[in-house]
């Protein structure tokens, strides 16, 4: 099969005078018509020809190098966002959240559950930390459960207080923890 | 969140209100009076460890955990935390 630099050397030969497409007396097939038509537009001086072809060459080089940079660019802008979005994703995961806890029981101590209510345990750096915020009551502990128990704990000592000491002798605060404690727990008889 | 309030400062904080400290269960338990009337509580854990995290201690004493660190160091009296409860109408002005 013809290469394109014999099919335009030997049109130039035919129809010298020609700058325009091939009739179709003149093609001997579709092929032939198709490719002549191509080849048609292909300006005569070779040196044109040439030029395009050294600047098609050069493009042809310089291409991949430009769509790798503007590749590079932008996957590394895709990386940075991607990255931020797996240390966020990272941080919710790992760190502890605060967790509401039921509370059903005060055993060993002798106190009964009223109603079962719910405290909130939330990490403090490396301890954890239970409130019953309705009463401002809290508690630490290293883990959760001696948080709740610590916490347990403060709410019997007050209650035993502020049963000894009389409603009359509170100020607002404890007052108030009051109430809310004798609505929670009550001692055994 | 950060530990603010550590087992030193609660231990001084319950010194300078002048709490009334009583040994109960797993803490020593502060009580603070004003005007005859017990107007704070909060329990300090029983440990060596002087580190340990009081952070809720802020809450019992109705103040930010800020207000609660100056209170352990110097800046904030007693007086000025009475005032505090105070303007929150947390205690019954003179």
């Amino acid at each position: 099969m013809a290469n394109r630099q014999t099919v335009v050397d030997e049109f130039l030969r035919r129809f010298p005078e020609r700058d325009q497409p091939p009739t179709w007396q003149e093609c001997g097939s579709r092929q032939e018509i198709y490719r002549r038509k191509r080849v048609v537009k292909i300006p005569r001086d070779t040196g044109s020809v040439v030029a395009l072809s050294k600047a098609f060459s050069k493009w042809q080089a310089l291409a991949p190098l430009i769509m790798q940079r503007v590749s590079l660019g932008f996957l590394a802008r895709r990386i940075d966002a991607l990255e931020a979005e797996v240390q966020t994703l990272k941080r919710s995961a790992i760190s502890p959240r605060s967790v509401i806890v039921p509370i059903e029981t005060f055993a060993p101590y002798p106190f009964e559950v009223v109603k079962p209510f719910h405290v909130v345990v939330e990490p403090v750096d490396d301890e954890f930390e239970a409130n019953l915020y309705d009463a401002n009551i809290g508690a630490s502990g290293d883990t959760e459960s001696e948080a709740i128990a610590n916490l347990k704990d403060i709410m019997v000592n007050l209650f035993e207080r502020y049963s000894k000491e009389g409603e009359q002798n509170l100020g607002p605060g404890p007052a108030k923890q009051w109430v809310i404690l004798k609505g929670l727990l009550n001692k055994r008889a | 969140m950060a530990r603010i309030i550590t087992r030193e400062h609660a231990l001084k904080i319950a010194s300078k209100l002048g709490a009334e400290v009583e040994a109960r269960g797993k803490h020593d338990m502060a009580y603070v009076r004003h005007e005859g009337k017990l107007i704070a509580s909060f329990g300090i854990r029983r440990c060596s460890q002087k580190d340990k995290g009081h952070d809720y201690i802020s809450k019992a004493l109705s103040i930010g955990p800020h207000d609660a660190r100056l209170l352990a160091q110097c800046p904030l009296l007693r007086e000025d935390w009475i005032n505090i409860l105070k303007d929150k109408r947390l205690l019954k002005s003179d």
